[in-house]
């Protein structure tokens, strides 16, 4: 590529970069405001509004309620990707085709009709509003991301290398233990951070299959922005936000986040 | 006894054939080369006697041990891969220690063996690095120090020296060597590179299409090939087509017209009977040039190529378009155009079997 | 296999009157003949087509200037336009609101510039700018992998033939991304199509769109029958449109790509 960009190119993708980072950037700011209602804290920084989220009734909990059930859902997705990665990237069976569809096929189905079709399921089954579905119903949405990691990081390095362990004397299982495992490992756990990030921010699927004791932290702020817009709303979505910066920090330091979004970038 | 032996082993790929009827006989401490083009089964041979795929039909053995059956990581071998196969998150001195750890030889001995492997492919001081961190020579150094350190019967080399550079590869070519006879182990190397398979080797098994088709000395398959196709993938040839005369006892062919002599020492069962169809070849670096008149014949010079230590020219004369090499040795290089002699030293000519269909392999 | 279980459980389902083991096709009439829910279908592929056709005259550009900028600006921008993606949607509507709302920074700047306030929130376009801020990763990564498969040196071969750097780009390099752009055209349509939660915030009682309803009918007023068949004529849709545009344009592009 030879052309550097141009000042019109450059003041153009300021101007998207300023797009899309607005929207967080007033949401941190309105969150320190000391006032009562939706302002920008010009003189100044208050923390009221972040007490105020921890001696809520329901907010915290709901956050603990989502971590939980991210991390059941991540800790499952993950327990069922590995293997399956595995065998699909290496045997041929038959049916092969037809479970990768399978194990995939959530991220294609919009989370609306997904949340519907599993309401219908869960009251045919009767259990709408246990806990246990819920985790069903994440691990379902996160799974796809989790196998696509993996396999991804199963592809990419040298298959020869396990010829090379077996040919020195090591059985299917050390090679699997001492090599296989310690290369693909960035990208298991990348995939367990993406799974637990989307089960976390998941609302749409997740409005429709909760219920009174299973509420998360989305579908809780959502049901609170429907009712009324003040400044609590914003210091926990500053909350939220310092969290995914978080994991988004992690999963960079452990795999890194541009192979992540889009594959080797 | 031979030290590892193939026999007569087959090797069908849903009906393909990439190894037809092998027979392979490797005395201990020699120095095996398969050679052959892309796709003549040298590689799916090497990888039969690793164990990584099973032969269709045949039998291997290894020290008069059966282990045509035997599971690749029970078979003790030491394998070079053509990539190298480091494990890329283990250090180099891990990776040459990895064997030694599947064998549970206890750390103290582990270490001392470690380090003397690392001597030997002089990599000792690069012991705590990541391959990723190294350079392709000292990438395949460490590869070689892996296989070494079990202490294998054999070691098998797979192309291990072809995604080298040119100069590399030379050292490289005469290191392996040095290695090879200081550990003394019976090495198979396989490899589509006819200069390094003879300049390295102790025998040369080349392979075409499947089949062995002559296993012999260097100097043998270079001077004495067995069909055309030898004659031409090892080395260059003119290649001519004669008719065999007799006279006085003695050999000649015929070829367009001129009467050439054969080599002298044919025995008997070998002699051609007259009249009949031979295919010849004349090395390029045989043939001689001298004063137009005073040699076999006069050619034409059409051609002229530099290479350094040699001149490479192609030469319009009565027997067609033949190639010569001459050494850079400080005299007059020739013009184009210039008219000059062709000649040759004495059984330069040679008889090549036409032996394109039949698996050729000689007896140990 | 899970998920074809629950599907037809679903299409079983719309067919079911209030009485359940009954199956009608009541309600497919009803959506058909009511005006009512025309509008909202039409509004919602309305706003879907905006989105789709916004989000490339922004993404596509962008992808381009990111892919042509040195490490590690191209790493770091890159990462700053995609980790939205990770940020819970709800987080995301909730700063549109702030911003676009009646009291907040677009309008008082508006105000300072003397056009003054200017009712956004809960109008159509609040949601297409919200949803456009959702889908512009969606529309830059595929764009961004059809870049990353470019020659570089196809590039250099245009400039020398004497191609000017205008005509390198429409000849050359535009063309190639053009799978990458209909790609991304497609996930963003598709994925705005059956969006809930920013209509839902930024929409308001006025602006619906197909998901909200849904929403409505299941949540507030019960009407899961109802509900469900407004969900499988979106799909229905959706999938009709996808498949058409696939049909269309990749076989135009598979002669030429392979």
């Amino acid at each position: 590529m030879q052309r550097r960009n141009g000042t019109l190119a450059i003041t153009f993708h300021c101007l998207v970069i300023g797009f899309i980072l607005l929207p967080l950037i007033i949401i941190v700011l309105v969150a320190f405001t000391p006032e009562n209602t939706l302002s920008i804290p010009t003189r100044d920084f208050s923390l009221r509004w972040f007490r105020a989220f921890f001696e809520h009734s329901d907010l915290p909990s709901s956050f603990l309620t989502s971590i939980k059930l991210s991390s059941a859902a991540a800790i499952l997705a993950t327990c069922i990707a590995v293997p399956s990665a595995i065998a699909i990237s290496r045997y041929e069976f038959p049916g092969r085709n037809f479970v990768n569809g399978l194990l995939l096929s959530p991220i294609i189905i919009p989370s609306l009709v997904l949340g519907i079709a599993l309401l219908r399921f869960f009251s045919a089954v009767g259990g709408s509003g246990n806990f246990g579905w819920l985790i069903l119903a994440h691990t379902i949405v996160a799974t796809p991301y989790t196998l696509r990691l993996i396999m991804a990081a199963l592809i990419g390095y040298d298959k020869s290398i396990e010829n090379a362990a077996y040919s020195l004397g090591a059985s299917s299982w050390t090679v699997f233990r001492r090599i296989i495992l310690p290369i693909i490992l960035p990208g298991i756990a990348g995939g367990f951070l993406l799974a637990f990030i989307n089960s976390f921010d998941e609302v749409t699927m997740t409005i429709f299959v909760t219920s009174p004791s299973t509420i998360t932290l989305p579908v809780r702020m959502y049901m609170y922005a429907t009712d009324s817009i003040d400044p609590l709303m914003a210091a926990v979505a500053t909350l939220n936000i310092i969290f995914t910066a978080i994991v988004m920090g992690l999963i960079d330091r452990i795999y890194g986040m541009e192979k992540l979004l889009v594959g080797k970038g | 006894m031979p030290h590892l032996e193939l026999i007569d082993v087959s090797k069908d790929f849903n009906g393909v054939y990439a190894v037809i009827s092998m027979n392979l006989a490797v005395n201990e401490g020699e120095f095996v080369c398969l050679l052959g083009p892309s796709g003549c089964g040298k590689t799916t041979t090497l990888q039969m006697i690793a164990g990584f795929e099973a032969p269709t039909t045949g039998r291997i053995l290894l020290a008069g041990r059966d282990i045509t059956n035997v599971k690749p990581n029970q078979r003790g071998l030491g394998i070079v891969f053509q990539t190298y196969a480091l494990f890329p998150h283990m250090t180099v001195a891990q990776n040459v220690s990895f064997g030694l750890e599947m064998r549970k030889v206890e750390n103290a001995e582990r270490e001392r063996r470690v380090k003397k492997a690392l001597d030997i492919v002089h990599l000792t001081e690069y012991k705590e690095r990541y391959p990723r961190e190294l350079s392709g020579g000292q990438r395949q150094r460490v590869a070689l120090a892996r296989a070494l350190v079990i202490e294998p019967p054999v070691l098998l080399l797979d192309e291990p020296l072809s995604n080298l550079d040119a100069k590399l590869r030379e050292v490289m070519q005469i290191e392996l060597r040095r290695i090879q006879q200081q550990v003394g182990i019976t090495t198979i190397m396989v490899t589509h590179d006819q200069g390094e398979a003879l300049s390295i080797s102790d025998r040369v098994m080349v392979m075409d299409k499947g089949r062995a088709t002559q296993y012999d000395t260097p100097l043998n398959v270079y001077e004495n090939p067995q069909s055309p196709f030898i004659s031409t993938f090892v080395g260059k040839a003119n290649m001519l087509k004669g008719t065999a005369l007799i006279e006085d006892g003695k050999c000649f062919a015929t070829v367009s017209g001129m009467k050439l002599a054969l080599d002298i020492d044919l025995p008997d069962g070998q002699r051609p009977s007259p009249g009949q169809e031979l295919i010849l070849s004349l090395r390029p670096e045989k043939l001689r040039f001298a004063e137009p008149g005073r040699a076999y014949f006069d050619a034409q010079v059409k051609e002229k190529f530099f290479f350094g230590s040699q001149w490479h020219y192609t030469v319009v004369s009565p027997l067609g378009t033949l190639m010569v090499l001459q050494p850079n040795d400080g005299r007059q290089a020739i013009n184009i155009g210039d008219n000059v002699g062709i000649g040759w030293g004495e059984s330069c000519v040679r008889i090549v079997p036409d032996l394109e269909n039949l698996g050729i392999v000689s007896a140990t | 296999m899970l998920m074809t279980i629950v599907l037809s459980f679903n299409v079983y389902d719309m067919d079911m009157g209030a009485i359940p083991g009954e199956y009608t096709i009541a309600h497919y009439l009803k959506v058909l003949g009511d005006s009512y829910y025309y509008e909202i279908f039409f509004r919602t592929y309305w706003i879907s087509l905006c989105v789709a056709l916004i989000c490339m005259v922004v993404g596509v550009p962008e992808a381009y200037i990111i892919s042509k900028m040195q490490s590690p600006w191209r790493s770091i921008m890159l990462l700053v336009v995609l980790a939205p993606l990770l940020v819970s949607v709800v987080v995301r509507a909730f700063g549109w609101s702030l911003l676009l709302n009646n009291t907040g920074l677009v309008n008082s700047l508006f105000t300072l510039i003397g056009i003054g306030p200017v009712r956004m929130i809960y109008t159509e376009t609040a949601v297409i700018i919200a949803l456009v801020h959702v889908m512009l990763p969606f529309m830059v990564i595929p764009v961004w992998t059809s870049l990353q498969k470019l020659d570089p040196a196809v590039e250099n071969a245009a400039l020398s033939l004497n191609a000017s750097y205008l005509k390198t780009l429409t000849r050359v390099i535009f063309p190639q991304v053009m799978p990458g752009i209909l790609s991304g055209s497609i996930i963003v349509f598709g994925l705005t199509a059956s969006a809930f939660a920013i209509p839902g915030l930024l929409g308001g009682r006025r602006i619906k769109m197909a998901a909200t309803l849904v929403f409505d009918l299941y949540k507030n007023e019960l009407n899961w029958p109802l509900g469900a068949t407004i969900a499988i004529i979106l799909l229905a849709v959706n999938l009709a449109i996808i498949l058409t545009y696939n049909r269309f344009f990749e076989s135009r592009y598979r002669k030429i790509l392979g």
